[in-house]
């Protein structure tokens, strides 16, 4: 991850250190390669225009694209010139929560229409919640009321459709 | 004590899930009318009419399942990987046709098998009503006079809009350069734009245009029709004008192709007696939408094909454009 | 009009729109008391759900939300001082101090009269402007709606957050997420990586939920469970009798004044209202030292002008189609969705819609008051509720929303990529609703650029000729040069 660069205390890595202006350095830099990318990407739009003779499709993006590397680098100057306003700390205590609970969420969208919506939901809501800090026994009779809310709300009263062809393409 | 009660939860969340999941499973299979469009649009409160009153025509439950995404190609590879057993009609209109002539999705017209028909909403064009122009021929008229300024707006730049102002220009022996085509989202953007005086002509549906004209705002210049609507007769057809040109959106059913016929039969049956329906009739009155029944589902199905194969010659690239 | 009027309220008689409007409110006073979730989150977790619905049920649902929202925050702010919303951050000034002196029944009684009169009075002043505005509105052509939006959106990044540098990326950042797609004037496919899921850009439901809900749900969890409210109090519940309430009319009006208009201009919501409406209470009081020590006027002025924002926020939004705020933009959305397309046209052709709307406005508001009189306790015991069991909740639920959309598991993938997009930027100090009002807004800046070039026949001039879209700019300019100015101010005094 990119927030090595910052922390200027050699080899002990520690998300926590990151201070603010460390984390708009990194902003202007993901930024700007953003900015550079998206730029070089809008030379290979396929332009179809119908009826219309106007601007290209690229046009637009680009002017963006231009805006937003023009301001990041007004914000690195910001930065350089200002170092009073970017003291304080970016993370928090629980930060590494947030890597794994975004495993559990992608590792839903992943199960859903594959072991069916019930199962993928009741899995990843116990994970979170113990993940939370919700004891386990709590957790399991949470994750199993909200089955029922799911199918009682969702699916009886408002008619909302879900795979629920449970483990059927596994 | 406390062991007890975390088996006791454990179990108990097991066993639900395990009830609900054979519950789910043993259910009769319903039909579930796929749709490639969000809610709120015509194609969806089509679906909708029909999953509510189709049950009885049906003898089995009739859900809509929303599958959006790659303009309607979701939908496609949905129903197009599931069993050819008729059990996931594709309520859809022309806009199929039109992404299936520009050949971006996988698939072709020779996936499909046309069911039915059910509702066809003709293209028009409309001015300002204190505008000088009476019909169609005035307007080509000022157009020959000042090529170039008449600024004509439809949806998008590419599909059913596009294609019915070239196909009216091609008729009228004029080209796009004659004219500035502006593109909009939506009907309502075409209609506010013609009410300020941003535009000229807009390309609108009886449908669409219907408030306006009512409220004698705008005038109808011409329908592409084969013959004047009964709830506007005194709009004329662009046909009878002397321009050939007919052009609608139609919504209807089509199945994977390799669905059983007797299955296509009972579905065609099933959607004629939803034809019949008064609640439907009222919906269609509501809707301002005409009655597209076009007989058996073979007609239908040779109207899809053909609409497909007339699109993509249109669509494709001609000789000298790059 | 008379008869507008009545198709508006022939909707009323729909227990499907009754219900929904006392539900909306009861979820809104509930979002808006929990610290950290505010009016746009509950709306957007609510939008999947609202298919079901008539169109004007569900837009009914919605504005009751935003209604309740703007009141809710006070409840926790004068409690236990965990404001549940920015503008709550005000009432807490002076309520949380009438709390530890014992006067919480008084403070919760101002606090739900001056939310129900500042939402009436905007409610009035909204039916009355928007009508012969939207008349206006027709003038706005391509040209006008271009300047518009650049107007807007300069704005929203000077305003909303203390840094427009910060501001006017996060805009940025906004529209670019809506150029992934088809592009909607010639048909090319633009970021779209190969991937039909991407043909139709990004889906706006997963955008919001994503930005909301998902950050959120990340920020709970990282921040851990210890924010939990402690309400340790034992409330008076001495109520304040309403000839007393009545004798702070000045305040009222004053606010509802304030609170109307701010919302009117894009981008300054009902934080930034309840500041202003606060800070002018306190220069008009015969007892300006009290303020900050714990008077009933300073609840009145915060309280007031935060509800009157939500009229004032719909005129522009109902007349032109424009949101100014994050709630207004995901209305907006939620509107587009059901196929209500907000401007000059929609009260011509659905008037039943407009009216509903105005009479649901209002109708909103006394509910808000017997919800808010009598059910103090219950929204107490509700907001209580563990953060660390409220967010994965939240999670299932904006899950269940962005499949039900379009039953398409890359809408689910592009929500949770969006939410970790949006607590990313959170945590850097970008601000999340130039984001939203860039992503609504971004169709409509560069369609009406493109449409604006095609009819113009001087090219980019047309914006500098057209009076209206002449002084747009001009405004747009000269507020970012203020925000400039301002900056530089700031460095000299740091720096001196």
């Amino acid at each position: 991850m990119a927030e090595q660069e910052s922390s200027d205390s050699g080899w002990r890595f520690d998300v926590r250190r990151l201070s603010k202006r460390g984390g708009d350095m990194i902003a202007v830099a993901g930024l700007v390669v953003l900015g550079v990318y998206g730029w070089i990407e809008a030379g290979n739009f396929v332009e179809e225009t119908g009826m219309v003779r106007t601007l290209s499709p690229a046009f637009f993006p680009r002017t963006l694209l231009a805006g937003l590397v023009i301001f990041a680098l007004l914000l690195l100057i910001n930065g350089l010139v200002r170092k009073a306003a970017s003291e304080g700390q970016i993370f928090q205590q629980y930060w590494y929560k947030i890597p794994v609970a975004t495993v559990i969420m992608f590792a839903q969208a992943y199960l859903f229409e594959r072991i069916g919506a019930f199962p993928a939901i009741w899995l990843a809501l116990l994970l979170l919640l113990v993940l939370a800090g919700v004891r386990p026994l709590k957790s399991l009779l949470i994750a199993t009321g909200f089955l029922a809310f799911v199918y009682l709300f969702f699916i009886v009263f408002l008619g909302v459709r879900l795979p629920t062809e449970f483990l059927l393409k596994f | 004590m406390k062991r007890t009660s975390k088996l006791v939860g454990a179990l108990a969340g097991v066993t639900a899930i395990a009830a609900l999941a054979v519950g789910s499973a043993q259910a009769d299979q319903p039909f579930e009318l796929v749709i490639k469009a969000g809610p709120g649009s015509g194609v969806s409160q089509l679906a909708h009419k029909a999953a509510e009153l189709l049950p009885k025509y049906l003898d089995s439950d009739v859900g809509v399942l929303y599958k959006k995404g790659g303009s309607g190609a979701v939908a496609q590879a949905y129903i197009q990987n599931r069993d050819a057993n008729g059990y996931h009609p594709f309520v859809d209109t022309t806009t199929t046709a039109i992404v299936l002539a520009g050949g971006k999705t996988p698939f072709t017209e020779e996936d499909w098998v046309g069911v039915v028909r059910m509702q066809v909403d003709p293209q028009g064009i409309a001015v300002l009503s204190d505008s000088p122009w009476q019909n169609f021929g005035d307007l080509v008229d000022h157009i020959r006079k000042n090529p170039g300024t008449i600024r004509w707006t439809g949806a998008h730049s590419v599909g059913m809009d596009p294609f019915t102002v070239s196909k009216l220009l091609e008729s009228a022996n004029l080209t796009q350069d004659d004219i500035k085509y502006v593109p909009s989202r939506k009907a309502t953007e075409m209609k506010t734009n013609l009410l300020g005086g941003h535009v000229d002509v807009a390309t609108l549906n009886p449908g669409e245009a219907r408030d306006q004209v009512e409220a004698g705002k705008f005038r109808m210049l011409g329908i592409a029709h084969t013959e004047r609507i009964a709830t506007f007769p005194d709009w004329q057809t662009f046909k009878e004008q002397g321009f050939d040109v007919e052009a609608a959106i139609w919504r209807g059913v089509l199945v994977k192709k390799g669905t059983p016929q007797e299955m296509i039969d009972k579905l065609h049956e099933a959607f004629l007696k939803l034809r019949a329906d008064p609640e439907f009739a009222e919906f269609m009155k509501q809707q301002l939408a005409l009655d597209g029944y076009l007989g058996g589902p073979e007609k239908f199905d040779a109207y899809f094909k053909d609409q497909v194969k007339t699109l993509r010659v249109h669509f494709a690239p001609k000789p000298g454009q790059g | 009009m008379f008869e507008n009027w009545l198709l508006g309220v022939a909707h009323l008689g729909d227990w499907q729109v009754i219900l929904a409007m006392v539900f909306g409110v009861a979820l809104g006073i509930v979002v808006g008391a929990m610290p950290g979730l505010s009016g746009p989150t509950g709306l957007a977790l609510m939008i999947p759900f609202t298919y079901g619905l008539s169109p004007i049920a569900s837009v009914i649902l919605l504005i009751s939300i935003y209604v309740g929202a703007e009141y809710g925050g006070s409840i926790t702010a004068i409690t236990v001082n965990t404001p549940g919303t920015p503008s709550g951050a005000i009432t807490a000034i002076d309520g949380y101090p009438l709390t530890q002196q014992g006067q919480t029944g008084r403070a919760l009684s101002m606090s739900i009269l001056s939310s129900t009169s500042g939402g009436i009075f905007s409610a009035i002043a909204l039916i009355l402007f928007s009508v012969p505005l939207a008349q206006f509105a027709i003038a706005f052509g391509p040209v006008q709606y271009f300047a518009l939006g650049v107007f807007g959106l300069t704005i929203v990044a000077s305003l909303v957050s203390g840094n427009w540098l910060k501001g006017i990326i996060a805009v940025l950042i906004g529209l670019l997420i809506q150029t992934v797609g088809t592009d909607p004037m010639t048909g090319a496919f633009r970021y779209t990586f190969g991937q039909p899921a991407l043909w139709e850009g990004v889906s706006f439901i997963s955008a919001m939920l994503g930005l909301f809900a998902i950050s959120e749900v990340f920020r709970i969890l990282e921040v851990g469970v210890r924010s939990r409210l402690e309400a340790s109090h034992n409330f008076s519940s001495e109520r304040m009798p309403f000839r007393e309430f009545i004798s702070y009319w000045k305040c009222l009006l004053r606010s509802g004044v304030l609170g109307t208009f701010i919302g009117v201009i894009p981008g300054a919501g009902a934080a930034v209202g309840s500041i202003v409406a606060y800070n002018e209470a306190k220069r008009f009081s015969r007892h300006p030292e009290k303020f900050g020590k714990g008077t009933l006027e300073g609840v009145c002025a915060s309280e007031t002008a935060n509800n009157a924002t939500v009229g004032g926020a719909l005129v522009p939004l109902l007349t032109l189609g424009v949101p100014g705020s994050g709630s207004t933009a995901v209305l907006l959305g939620a509107l587009l969705l059901h196929n209500i397309q907000p401007g000059p046209l929609m009260f011509e052709d659905q008037p039943d819609i407009v009216f509903g709307i105005f009479t649901a406005l209002l109708l909103a508001n006394v509910v808000m008051l017997v919800l808010g009189v009598y059910g103090v306790r219950f929204w107490l015991l509700v907001v209580r509720i563990s953060p660390a069991i409220l967010a994965p909740l939240i999670f299932s639920v904006a899950f269940i929303g962005a499949y039900s959309t379009g039953g398409n598991i890359a809408d689910v993938a592009v929500m949770l990529v969006i939410g970790l997009l949006g607590y990313l930027l959170r945590k850097f100090g970008f601000p999340l609703v130039p984001v939203v009002i860039g992503l609504v807004l971004a169709d409509m800046v560069e369609i009406s650029l493109r449409r604006a070039l095609i009819i113009s026949d001087s090219g980019f001039w047309i914006f500098l000729t057209d009076p209206i879209s002449a002084t747009l700019i001009g405004l747009a300019a000269a507020s970012l040069a203020y925000s400039i100015i301002q900056d530089v101010r700031g460095r000299r005094r740091t720096t001196a």
